[in-house]
């Protein structure tokens, strides 16, 4: 292979130094590794800078290999030598154990920086499988974000947490970051490895083939991401409306049923809102869960259950977010306590949700914008009542009309239901014990699973597979098969939808909502209390949901509910230990991302500009003729089009084969080498004018693809050679 | 071990609620109490019986009309009627309103790091209590009794954030301030040696809490105190002494009283000096009152030691009981015990095959966060244990995977694929596993087996140590031996040796160190250090041997799991009559090994129809004089009704908390 100038040998080193370094601060972050991470950072980097010299001598791969094997393996083996040595003795000590541990650790860390470097030089085709090899480990790495799992990977997460970024935004960032380095990567890698000018394959091309050829490997490339995108875009989208169509943000349309029988898809730890109880609840009869309902399912649509609007369901708000709603307290409900709930939203949502039977909802100013979606706080009138104490009360709310009674009571065309009900129910006196010994029953046949694939067609009852059938499924099956059931045995109910969550999990009565507390649950009406929840609680579980609350971010958004920097600042604990937890990667604040982006943009239009129209500024016909040739020069290394190694300038004129390219060629060359004879500045001037725009004459997609295009900046950067 | 948790929040509850009350304005600030000129009822407050002043309180109707001092005292009450987050709110009403006085911060600070444990926000309160303190009568010292005890106050409660945030230099700091003031309280010379503990200055702490006791100082806390020091100080009689002393003063105060505290203590130190059958009934009674209870410590210790004595129903039961205990709780989350108790369960899963959900527990304690600074332990110790445990699951999960017939040719490749992965993985948390006892925790100073601050399975700590160079890992053990003089516990350390031995040179001197294990480990006590040690053992002898058939026999009447964890075969003796012809070469595929003259051992064969499928296989295993053993499975496919074989032998039923 050819040697690199000087200048385009140490970018290429420290541009693969750097990118060691960062991905070595990824790795670690990920997966701790147990070593410094400056050692290894100066592992890898010696490995590198080591093998970039090796691979410009005239040293075989297999030397290069023997040699990078001893190297690495010889520290940590001599220790472990020692210790045996030591042993005879009796001085043989675990710390040499340690520290020959580490060095094995940075060997290896070093070997594989030097052994990839290697390739880097000495084989064209290691770079593309390096950069196919990088981009698939991150690949993985990132698709822990698939199905909103915000907890993996962390480091990303914890960016766009700090930042106020939606995890997704930050995600797609990330990602094209990656892709412009990995092609910032290829344009270095391709200019430091470019083939001899006497390879006959590069030499035949002609220019408008190159050109061809680079823009149809745009075009690929293009087509590529275009490609990549839409199925993540898809995926995400897809999960999106599952999450929607599950119960969370559903649309309360009159008709319309927003559940899902074919998979909770959305059964993610994704954070959706924070509640805040401002009082004690200490009568919670399903202590320690807690229902929090949005909406509710009442009429039958001889299919599913569906929204029946505030005709029938009065009790529920059914507004926006972002609305007001003042409500009527029902006087007749007794064993009930008022309880007020700040609900601040960490995901949008169609409507708001509350504990049952709200009385009013008022907005609240929305303490961080970047971070909470909006805030309203609830006033209810809380279930309060003994279980126990219930199940001899009658069903039904007297003041109902004949209609209202009828539309509660609304059954399934389905005899098996009825059967099924009063099968389980033999010998039972009362409704309320009845739709308790049902859930209990159900509990104990049915098996919790978030994908209980059931084929079921158009038309077709979704629920009679799983109740007739393998009992799998998940809430909306057990709630629906509950309604069926209780309706069947004239006992009035409806579904509830919006979240059931585990008050133990909760931190100063804080409760973080996920998308996994979802949930939907059958109704029935108890006179006198109201709307009382029977839920199926399935003791067989073959799914298994997130359960565990992340704490950190629990305790982080509380924080944003304290009182502000004004009473609290955070100077008051900025010398205090274990307050900050230490964290294994730096992050940037926005704004600094947002300036260094700004500045290599601006650094790049800068340089673009100079390079084009630096000649107009040049004070001397010397100055103005070199860079009149630069420009044109650099406009035709952006179409794809360049000097090939050992070419000189008046052969790739002539190869070229543009007007005004030769005459700039041959007078540059004589100004160049003839130093002797003054330039006549009307003649430069001349010539120069013929240039003018080199750009001018060409079709606008190739002045506009030649003026993103970093190809002239990055040969710049690699030494120029015009 | 622990400190009293409730012990405090009591204590520093009353010391709260009498200093703020003792500078609060009174509830009652009519001119009057006793007559009310409406005729309305009244409210009596020396009355116990009449509760109608609560709901006036509670109710937030007037709120926007009360002064800030009035709802300081609002808080202060509903706290003291165990209403905290009432009170919580009543408290961030009255900040609004008078941002400037630091009692109402002092108190937040108190909720904070007593009701909600959230020690950093704790600290921003007191800090800024502290500030207003100072704005308002200048820098200390202070002249008057009730100045020199609300800043005594502040320093304790500082000292406390500070060492729940394990910053253990800056919580010292605070009570040399205290001390050097010229305050005086009964909690400090147990605060302050509990500091000193945490800061490895053992005999300071000693002396410290000497004096404590001999100045009559908070009684059970500073014995408590006193009797852990000692049994770190390797005084294990004296310090049980101590406990048995601080365990009758607490029951001497009845219900108030919290023994549950010295009893886990007294456990700790049965269990280090092996007296196994103390340390279990004293974990009992420990976990049987209050503060036993919602603590983890003590079902901690007991369900670990069940795991030892393999008798995992109960390990698992122990952890239920703790769960139901803490679900008394709901103000509280589980972030406080969430990964002690993730670790707990998955061993008692390890053992017992269900393999995939340890996995999840160990994960799940990995990526647990926990605040030490009111336990011994630190939470190096808690990752080395979930590292070691991870890597054992993931080597028993490939284990399982190579003894599943797989049904078909995806479900091969996948199985391999997940193999492979395992296999690093498992490689890698060893490593690291050993790089933090080797680094982080000093030479692996947790080696003395039960030492109480550590979390490391010590029957099956071998798995770790072997991968050590057996130069450092002898020198090591020899200086061990040198400074362990327990009996019971040389076992476990020729264990550990022989582990690091077996398949090198000494082996045959290994094996023999073995076998000498398994004969002289104590019954029941012991017996997951036997089991261990009888499949060490087995490793060097082939499946058709009369040794392994009873070694294997042994395990699998005790520990059957451990047999398919470890990856070894089950011989057993197939008839095959009534049988298809692949089933002998399948059940050798799967954790059997079947033998030709097997009379003595268990046997599979066909079992007669239960009207299901037609064409459903159906297999019979039974074990001649044990019938507990004896599993009918049955599918249509061959593969699988030999996997249903399998799990149903080496896959215990112990139910293990809650999945859903």
């Amino acid at each position: 292979m050819r040697r690199p100038s000087s200048v385009l040998f140490c970018a290429v080193v420290a541009f693969r130094c750097v990118g060691a370094v960062v991905a070595l601060a990824f790795i670690n972050a990920l997966l701790p590794l147990g070593t410094a991470q400056l050692a290894l950072g100066l592992f890898a980097v010696a490995g590198i800078v080591t093998a970039s010299l090796a691979a410009n001598s005239r040293l075989t791969t297999l030397g290069f290999c023997l040699a990078l094997g001893a190297v690495a393996a010889a520290p940590s083996c001599s220790l472990l030598f020692l210790n045996w040595l030591l042993s005879f003795g009796g001085f043989a000590s675990l710390k040499i154990e340690g520290l020959a541990m580490h060095l094995a650790t940075g060997g290896a860390v070093g070997a594989l920086g030097a052994l990839l470097t290697w390739f880097f030089w000495r084989a064209r085709r290691a770079v593309t499988i390096e950069a196919l090899v990088l981009l698939a480990i991150t690949i993985a790495l990132f698709s822990g974000h698939r199905d909103f799992h915000l907890d993996r990977p962390k480091p990303i997460n914890s960016l766009a947490w700090r930042l106020g970024i939606d995890q997704l935004s930050m995600l797609f960032a990330v990602g094209g970051a990656i892709i412009a380095a990995t092609l910032a990567y290829l344009c270095l890698a391709s200019i430091a490895v470019r083939p001899r000018a006497d390879e006959a394959a590069v030499r035949s091309a002609p220019a408008r083939r190159q050109l061809l050829l680079s823009a149809l490997a745009v075009a690929f490339v293009a087509i590529l991401v275009f490609g990549i995108e839409k199925l993540l875009w898809g995926h995400f989208n897809v999960i999106r409306l599952a999450r929607i169509s599950n119960g969370v943000g559903m649309s309360s349309e009159s008709g319309v049923s927003p559940l899902t029988f074919q998979s909770a898809l959305g059964s993610s730890s994704q954070p959706a809102a924070l509640v805040r109880l401002e009082g004690d609840y200490n009568n919670n009869p399903f202590s320690p869960m807690m229902y929090l309902r949005e909406t509710a399912l009442s009429a039958f649509n001889g299919k599913e259950m569906v929204f029946a609007g505030r005709a029938f369901d009065t009790d529920l708000p059914v507004i926006k977010p972002r609305e007001t709603f003042t409500g009527k307290e029902d006087a007749e409900l007794s064993r009930r306590v008022p309880l007020v709930q700040s609900v601040y939203l960490l995901a949008e949502h169609e409507n708001a949700f509350a504990l049952d039977y709200p009385v009013s909802i008022v907005q609240l100013k929305n303490p961080k914008p970047t971070r909470f979606k909006g805030a309203y706080r609830a006033y209810s009138i809380g279930p309060a009542y003994d279980l126990s104490e219930i199940s001899q009360d009658p069903v039904g709310d007297p003041r109902w009309t004949p209609e209202v009674r009828a539309h509660f009571l609304e059954q399934h065309p389905d005899p098996r239901y009825k059967e099924f009900a009063e099968r389980s129910t033999q010998g039972i006196a009362g409704p309320v014990q009845k739709a308790q010994a049902l859930a209990q029953a159900l509990s104990q046949q049915s098996i919790y699973t978030l994908t209980p694939r059931h084929e079921v067609k158009d038309g077709e009852d979704p629920v009679a597979p799983y109740l007739f059938g393998d009992m799998r499924g998940y809430c909306v099956h057990f709630a629906h098969a509950m309604v069926y059931l209780l309706r069947s045995l004239g006992i009035p109910a409806r579904v509830g939808t919006g979240y059931l969550t585990d008050l133990s999990q909760a931190k100063d009565g804080h409760i973080l909502l996920r998308m996994s507390d979802r949930h939907a649950w059958s109704e029935v009406y108890v006179s006198g209390v109201g709307w009382v929840p029977f839920d199926v609680q399935p003791e067989q579980v073959e799914s298994h949901a997130e359960t565990q609350v992340d704490a950190k971010m629990l305790e982080e958004l509380m924080g944003i509910l304290q009182p502000g920097e004004e009473l609290l600042p955070q100077e008051l604990v900025k010398d205090e230990k274990g307050v900050e937890e230490e964290s294994t990667l730096w992050v940037p604040d926005r704004n600094s991302v947002v300036a260094v982006f700004a500045a290599i943009i601006a650094l790049f239009v800068l340089t673009k500009a100079a390079l084009r129209h630096g000649w107009r500024l040049a004070p001397t016909p010397s100055g103005k003729l070199r860079w009149a040739y630069v420009s044109v020069s650099s406009a035709l290394c952006d179409l794809g089009v360049t000097r090939n190694e050992g070419e000189t300038r008046l052969e790739f004129a002539s190869r070229v084969r543009l007007v005004y390219l030769e005459p700039l060629a041959r007078l540059y060359v004589s100004d160049a080498y003839s130093r002797s004879s003054a330039l006549d500045a009307q003649i430069v001037s001349d010539v120069v004018a013929t240039v003018g725009s080199p750009l001018g004459r060409l079709p606008a997609w190739k002045r506009c693809l030649a003026a993103v295009n970093p190809a002239s900046v990055a040969k710049l950067i690699g030494g120029g050679g015009w | 071990m622990v400190t009293s948790l409730l012990r405090f929040r009591i204590f520093c509850a009353t010391l709260l609620a009498s200093a703020l009350l003792a500078a609060a304005p009174p509830a009652h600030a009519q001119d009057d109490p006793a007559l009310d000129q409406q005729g309305e009822a009244i409210v009596d407050p020396f009355d116990p019986f009449d509760f109608l002043g609560t709901e006036e309180i509670v109710s937030s109707a007037d709120d926007d009309t009360k002064s800030a001092d009035e709802l300081l005292r609002d808080g202060v009450l509903l706290l003291q009627l165990d209403r905290p987050l009432d009170a919580r709110t009543k408290l961030l009403k009255a900040l609004k309103k008078d941002p400037d006085n630091y009692r109402t911060y002092n108190l937040l600070a108190a909720y904070y790091l007593i009701h909600v444990g959230h020690y950093r926000l704790a600290l921003k309160y007191i800090k800024k209590a502290e500030e207003l303190f100072e704005k308002s009568y200048g820098k200390a010292p202070y002249v008057g009794r009730e100045l020199r005890k609300e800043h005594g106050d502040m320093l304790y409660y500082l000292s406390q954030v500070r060492l729940n945030l394990d910053n253990y230099e800056g919580a010292l700091e605070a009570l040399d301030r205290f001390s050097s003031l010229g305050y005086s309280a009964d909690w400090y010379s147990g605060s302050r040696a509990w500091i000193l503990m945490k800061l490895g200055k053992i005999p300071e702490a000693i002396r410290v809490a000497r004096l404590g006791v001999l100045g009559g100082e908070d009684g059970a806390r500073t014995l408590n105190m006193l009797g852990i020091l000692l049994s770190m100080n390797d005084q294990p009689q004296e310090a049980l002494e101590v406990f048995r002393q601080a365990i009758a003063y607490e029951m001497s105060l009845g219900s108030e009283g919290q023994p549950g505290t010295p009893l886990n203590n007294s456990g700790e130190v049965y269990k280090e000096i092996f007296d196994d059958e103390k340390a279990e009934s004293s974990f009992l009674r420990a976990t049987s009152f209050k503060d036993g209870c919602e603590h983890i410590l003590p079902s901690l210790n007991l369900s670990l030691l069940y795991v030892e004595q393999l008798k995992f129903e109960d390990a698992a039961a122990t952890m239920d009981a703790f769960d139901r205990c803490m679900a008394q709780f709901p103000l509280k989350n589980n972030e406080e015990h969430a990964a002690l108790e993730n670790l707990a369960r998955g061993r008692v899963d390890l053992h017992t095959g269900r393999v995939d959900r340890a996995i999840r527990r160990f994960e799940s304690a990995l990526e647990g966060t926990q605040w030490f600074g009111k336990i011994g332990t630190n939470q190096n110790d808690m990752i080395a244990a979930s590292l070691i445990s991870l890597s054992q699951a993931l080597t028993a999960k490939n284990n399982i995977l190579l003894t599943t017939v797989p049904l078909s040719w995806s479900e091969w490749l996948s199985a391999k694929e997940e193999m492979g992965a395992n296999r690093i993985r498992a490689w890698w948390l060893m490593r690291r596993a050993r790089q933090m006892l080797v680094g982080e925790l000093k030479e692996i100073e947790d080696l003395t087996v039960r030492n109480t601050d550590s979390l490391l399975e010590y029957p099956t700590l071998g798995d770790a140590l072997s991968g050590l160079s057996g130069s450092a890992l002898d020198a090591r053990l020899g200086k061990q031996l040198g400074i362990d003089r327990r009996p019971a516990a040389q076992n476990f350390y020729k264990a550990y040796a022989a582990q690091a031995k077996l398949g090198w040179f000494g082996s045959s001197e290994a094996n023999r160190a073995l076998e000498q294990v398994i004969r002289t480990s104590r019954p029941r006590f012991d017996d997951l250090l036997k089991t261990h040690a009888m499949l060490l053992r087995m490793r060097s002898l082939g499946p058709s041997s009369d040794q392994y058939r009873d070694l294997a026999y042994r395990v699998f009447y005790t520990a059957p799991a451990e047999l398919r964890n470890r990856g070894f075969k089950l011989p057993i003796a197939v008839n095959e009559a009534g049988l298809p012809s692949s089933i002998p070469s399948l059940l050798a595929e799967g954790p059997f090994y079947p033998v030709a003259n097997g009379s003595s051992l268990c046997a599979v064969s066909a079992a007669a129809p239960n009207g299901g499928a037609p064409n459903e296989i159906r297999l019979s295993f039974s074990c001649p004089g044990n019938p507990t053993k004896s599993r009918i499975v049955g599918d249509i496919e061959a593969g699988a009704v030999v996997n249903k074989l399998s799990d149903a032998l080496f896959r215990e039923e112990v139910r293990n908390g809650s999945d859903s």
